[in-house]
């Protein structure tokens, strides 16, 4: 039985790195069909039209926009100066719109269609929403990949309940690009997210945090305790790998074994324990009722080693060393 | 104005708000922080999005110039808006909007199957599925929601809001969280309590295994589920440009039960006998979690400053679990007059605790220097438990172990907090955390980026097992069981028995991380990201005192893929550190006091390797793709393959894989009608290996010496295949709108064993006589298909009809729980000394049917 290291060698993208260089290479000089403003001599800048000058011609957009909060804080509450302008708050001066209404360059857009940078659009949401849930997006991953905020937002309707997103719901608009984990929660062992009782949000913060999941605590343990405190501890006797990380036996966004764990039990707990009596015992389906002429191995059965050995997570009995107490 | 809520922690009572009853149209709900806290939906079954289900859709056109709808810069297609309906004028410049939707639920089958009704309360009967009521002024830019589901209900949420826009705003909310967890029957009386007491048919310590299996056979029905009743208050306030305040208190309460293990020793066989007993225990849940958290941030243009303060407290109202053991455990040498003297077990609960934390966050640009932009964490927190400790043996009269010199124990010797050695638990984690991230941008198309992040967790938390009344170091294993059926394994150290773990360990460490990437933007649309990051950590008390993770990622982002976007990246992770100790925990064991003399046992096998610390090569491949085909069509395809290859002989061996591969369409064939489809596909596959060790042997603990055979080897495979396919379509016909979805799910995980000597690797001991082994497990499979179909027609300007169909069907198998009974008959004959409560998840049609009838206004 020994490992199999030099396996990685034979993985078929490292067996033929050229192949899969010269598909990118092919892909990286596919010209853009984006949108791109005009080039030309610097226009004079734009100065503000007004939301009337806007809504004469966007109607539709009007109506839709006046449902969301944006728009009664613009109206009812503005802030500052550039909050009163409504429409161009957001979309900058539009005179230059006015005029020439085909210019992809006189206004922030926010659709590929119009094809503004997503670095100005990004800019342009940040000049009011820096800070805060927000203070890490800098060099985050989603920001890293040119994720823009109007891939996930659409500030110009209320299609969600919350957050003005471009789907109906949170784990919707995440699904978008992360359609594993709509797999994962449809498994047999699953957090209440379908049934809408959490989100991904309740766990991950997509505007960037200290951790690389972009979790929204520091460390997987500390998110975890935000709805399961009875976990937490400390306890008299702790059991390392659950001290360390709760990943080391759940996986969080579903799985097809009990209580969101990686792998059955008992093998679980053999990936780890081999000292001397039972742990190191090979288990076998002869031993499940029914089976040979084994006797039955509880050890098998409903929650197999946790039938015995209870408090897994840790025990604050004085007789809870193994964790039976 | 309505009146105000009440917000009670235990049965929320909601009779103010029923009372308002005023309702809206799709509303806000209370709208959590994406940094702080849960509950970012309040939602149910009915409502999975926490939006009014009767609003309709608009057409496809979101704006005036583009009637085929627009793309996001990725080129996802943006949603049909919902069309919201305008408020009505109301008095003192109030304008308002609400409605209401009422309906009746029936259905058939398996509705009170524990797996249908896991997260879920479709119960037959009246439903209030929706109340909203919204309010605005815009004189004073005043606004007040109110929204809610299933009052009454299991799954029932209400959320309420009052503000003034672009000024403050305080929320509360109700979400009650069911989980059904399982089902049977139980012999125990107090279940839900923290006593469980056998019925008079069973007296403790002292009964046959014919009469516990018949208390078995006959015990009541019972039912476990944790109820979770969650409420909480949100207060946000814009103070001036720069400076905004959040703060928030949640509390939950959860009520119930779940079932646990109560072990008087395993059922072992000893020549056609069997000895030991274990119960399915009833653990009484009656919990409380206050959380507070707070957050001061200030921005602008160049600076932003957070500084979050939140504390949280769990209470847990039972701190053990006390109950009556139906089983004579027996003993290894025969009959045992001590045996009638284990009456009770007694199990610690998880222990009430509190959490502390403190973290300031800092960025700051310097544009001047290459668009500088720095960032800073810095955190401090708390972990405490304090709780009073258990006497160590809740039976008080008589000797326990054997009535053999040096093998018993009186129990009133041990039964009182006289007999630890400290009497409170006093524990302490004390976390820190310091983030340090800069980034500039040398070029237009260059930015670099550095990273160092140190984390630290220190464990104050010590124990000894040790009794001063008999001046003893050590405990009572299994509440004083495991001696009473095998000598000398009572858990208290003596010559005859110099091994036992009688000192807690605290496990703790810190992790340092060190990151350097930089983005080079090849083109417009296209961008390649280059990263390396070492993580290290650092660890006290395992069996490797550094680990250090080196991880190379390449990412590619391409915008302008025709219509559409590809991000791809590839990282590749090696770990590997310092030499692996398979023994640390010497210091910990009785073995290391003075005058012990070490019995030779090998504390495990010492070629085997934990996972969460052994080397190991990983690489990961994503590719995603989001490529609108055409102007009312968008696909997304998704892939992730990774590959783990363990350098381990034993433990997780060989190379692990994890694939999935995903896609996903949505069709908008014309106004007022929308289509998806989507299909996963995963499997999972690792590998194990161990060694079964030679009984009664000591020795070296290595791999082919006395103890760990190379005939005992043995390994496991375990695979897991799923599949998901759903479909939707929606339509709005000029006489209602019909809106059909299915989804299916379909998964299989296998799990098959090879062996050398199948004595050895069952027994231990090689050539040993056993019957056939076989090769595998029955696979576990799990099946669930779920088609639900609406029509919903308005029948004038107020009123509008919605009729719901939906039916669901699961099928499962899982060897762990086929063909197990309140008590089972072992193999070879007679009863198996165990007793079971939850006797798994069974299969379930459920088909159900509901009207709904709503109002707006």
């Amino acid at each position: 039985m020994t490992s199999s290291r030099n396996a990685s060698l034979t993985w078929w993208p490292l067996r033929a790195p050229w192949r899969v260089a010269a598909a990118l290479w092919l892909a990286l000089v596919v010209s853009p069909a984006v949108a791109q403003p005009a080039a030309g001599a610097p226009p004079p800048p734009a100065t503000y039209v007004g939301e009337k000058a806007c809504t004469n011609c966007h109607a539709k957009e009007g109506q839709n926009f006046a449902h969301t909060r944006h728009f009664k804080a613009f109206r009812l509450n503005p802030r500052n100066a550039q909050e009163q302008q409504v429409c161009e708050a957001c979309h900058g001066p539009g005179s230059r719109h006015v005029q020439n209404a085909t210019d992809h360059g006189a206004l922030i857009g926010f659709t590929r269609e119009w094809g503004t940078p997503v670095s100005v659009q990004n800019n342009q949401c940040l000049g009011c929403h820096q800070g805060g849930q927000r203070i890490r997006w800098a060099g985050s991953v989603h920001e890293r990949v040119d994720l823009a905020c109007s891939d996930c937002h659409n500030p110009m309707g209320k299609a969600s309940a919350t957050g003005l997103l471009r789907k109906p719901s949170i784990s919707e608009t995440c699904y978008s690009c992360h359609q594993q984990q709509r797999a994962d929660f449809r498994k047999r062992s699953h957090m209440p997210l379908p049934e809408g009782k959490m989100s991904c949000e309740d766990c991950h913060n997509p505007h960037g945090s200290s951790t690389a999941p972009l979790l929204k605590a520091n460390s997987t343990n500390e998110l975890c305790y935000t709805c399961h405190a009875e976990k937490r501890g400390p306890y008299l006797w702790e059991h390392a790998p659950v001290r360390e990380n709760c990943l080391n036996c759940h996986t969080p966004h579903g799985s097809n074994h009990d209580k969101l764990l990686v792998v059955s039990r008992p093998v679980l707990c053999q990936q780890c324990h081999s000292s001397t009596r039972h742990p190191n015992d090979l288990f076998t389906a002869q031993q499940l009722p029914g089976g040979a002429v084994e006797n039955i191995n509880e050890r098998l059965l409903a929650r197999s080693c946790q039938n015995c050995h209870t408090q897994i997570h840790g025990s604050n009995s004085p007789n809870g060393v193994r964790f039976h107490r | 104005m309505p009146a105000s809520i009440a917000l009670p922690v235990r049965g929320l009572a909601l009779a103010p708000l029923a009372a308002a009853a005023v309702i809206a149209l799709g509303l806000p709900a209370a709208h959590a922080d994406s940094a702080l806290g849960a509950d970012t939906l309040l939602g149910n079954g009915l409502v999975p999005t926490g939006q009014d289900p009767g609003l309709a859709s608009g057409d496809s056109a979101i704006g005036t110039f583009r009637p085929g709808g627009s793309h996001t810069p990725t080129g996802l297609r943006y949603d049909n808006l919902p069309v919201h309906r305008p408020l009505r004028d109301g008095s003192d410049g109030w304008q308002y909007g609400l409605s209401v939707e009422v309906g009746l639920w029936g259905g058939s089958g398996g509705l009170a199957n524990p797996a249908f009704r896991q997260y879920r309360d479709w119960n037959n009967g009246l439903a209030l599925s929706w109340f909203s009521f919204e309010a605005e002024r815009a004189a004073d830019a005043r606004h007040f929601s109110l929204s809610g589901s299933n009052l009454g209900r299991r799954d029932q949420f209400v959320s309420m809001e009052y503000g003034r826009y672009n000024d403050y705003s305080i929320e509360a909310f109700i979400n009650q969280i069911p989980h059904t967890l399982g089902a049977g029957r139980t012999y125990f009386l107090g279940g839900g309590s923290d006593t469980l007491t056998l019925p008079s048919s069973l007296k403790p310590g002292a009964n046959s295994l014919t009469a516990i299996e018949a208390a078995a056979n006959a015990g009541d029905g019972y039912t476990f589920a944790v109820e979770r009743h969650r409420g909480g208050l949100r207060y946000e306030h814009r103070i001036d440009e720069r400076w905004s305040v959040y703060a928030a208190y949640t509390v939950e309460q959860r009520n119930g039960s779940r079932p646990m293990g109560g072990a008087m020793f395993f059922p072992l066989s000893l020549g056609g006998s069997l000895v030991g007993g274990t119960s399915e225990l009833i653990e009484p849940i009656d919990q409380r979690t206050h959380d507070i958290s707070a957050r001061l941030q200030y921005a602008n243009a160049r600076t932003q400053f957070n500084l979050i303060a939140s504390a949280s407290i769990f209470q847990n109202d039972h701190a053990s679990l006390t109950w009556e053991n139906p089983f004579n455990v027996g003993s290894v040498i025969g009959a045992n007059p001590y045996t009638a003297n284990l009456l009770r077990g007694q199990m610690a609960l998880t222990p009430s605790n509190q959490a502390y934390t403190l973290q300031a966050e800092l960025s700051h640009s310097v544009p001047e220097w290459a668009r500088a932009r720095f960032n800073a964490t810095v955190s401090m927190g708390r972990m405490l438990q304090n709780e009073d400790l258990l006497a160590p043996s809740v039976n008080t009269t008589g000797l326990g172990g054997l009535p053999i010199p040096g093998a018993s124990w009186n129990y009133a010797d041990w039964a009182t907090t006289d007999a630890l050695s400290q009497r409170s638990a006093n524990a302490r984690i004390d976390t820190s955390l310091v983030d340090l991230n800069a980034s500039f941008v040398p070029a237009d198309a260059l930015t670099v980026r550095a990273k160092l992040r140190f984390s630290d967790t220190r464990n104050h938390s010590h124990y000894t097992a040790y009794n001063p009344i008999t001046g003893q170091y050590g405990y009572l294993a299994l509440g004083g069981a495991q001696g009473t059926v095998v000598p000398f394994e009572g858990g208290i150290y003596s010559p005859q028995s110099p091994l036992w773990h009688y000192r807690s360990i605290p496990f703790d460490g810190s992790q340092t991380n060190f990151k350097l990437d930089a983005d080079w933007r090849l083109a417009r649309l296209t961008t390649l990201n280059l990263s390396y990051e070492r993580e290290d950590m650092r660890r006290r008390y395992r069996e490797r005192k550094l680990t250090h993770d080196d991880r190379i990622k390449l990412g590619l982002t391409m915008r302008g893929l025709g219509d559409g976007t590809l991000r791809a990246s590839y990282e590749y992770a090696d770990r590997g550190g310092s030499a692996y100790n398979s023994d640390p925990y010497a210091e910990f064991y009785t073995t290391s006091l003075p005058g012990a003399v070490d019995p030779g046992i090998p504390h495990t096998l010492e070629e085997l390797r934990k996972f969460d610390l052994a080397d190991r090569r990983q690489h990961t491949l994503n590719v995603r793709v989001n490529y609108p085909v055409a102007g009312d069509v968008d696909v997304g395809a998704a892939v992730q393959l990774r590959r783990i290859d363990w350098g381990s002989e034993f433990g997780r061996i060989d190379q692990q894989r994890d694939d999935s591969v995903n896609l996903d369409a949505n069709w908008t064939p014309s106004d007022g009608a929308t289509a998806y489809a989507f299909l996963s596909y995963q499997r999972n596959h690792y590998a194990q290996a161990n060694v079964n060790d030679a009984p009664g042997t000591v020795g070296a603990g290595n791999y082919g010496g006395p103890v760990y055979l190379t005939n005992n080897i043995w390994t496991a495979d375990s695979r897991d295949r799923t599949e998901v396919l759903g479909l939707g379509f929606k339509k709005a016909f000029s006489f209602g709108v019909a809106d059909v979805s299915a989804t299916h799910t379909r998964s299989t995980s296998g799990l098959g064993y090879a062996y050398l000597d199948p004595g050895g690797a069952l027994l231990g001991t090689p050539g040993a006589a056993v019957a056939a082994l076989g090769n595998a497990f029955p696979d576990m499979s799990y099946r669930i298909n779920a088609v639900q179909a609406s029509f919903a027609r308005r029948l004038s300007p107020s009123l509008s009809l919605r009729l719901l169909a939906r039916y669901e069907e699961m099928r499962i198998a899982d060897w762990h729980y086929t063909g197990l009974t309140p008590m089972l008959s072992a193999n070879t004959g007679g009863l198996l000394p165990a007793t079971y409560i939850d006797l798994g998840p069974t299969r379930y049609r459920a088909t159900l049917f509901g009207v709904f009838l709503q109002y707006t206004m």
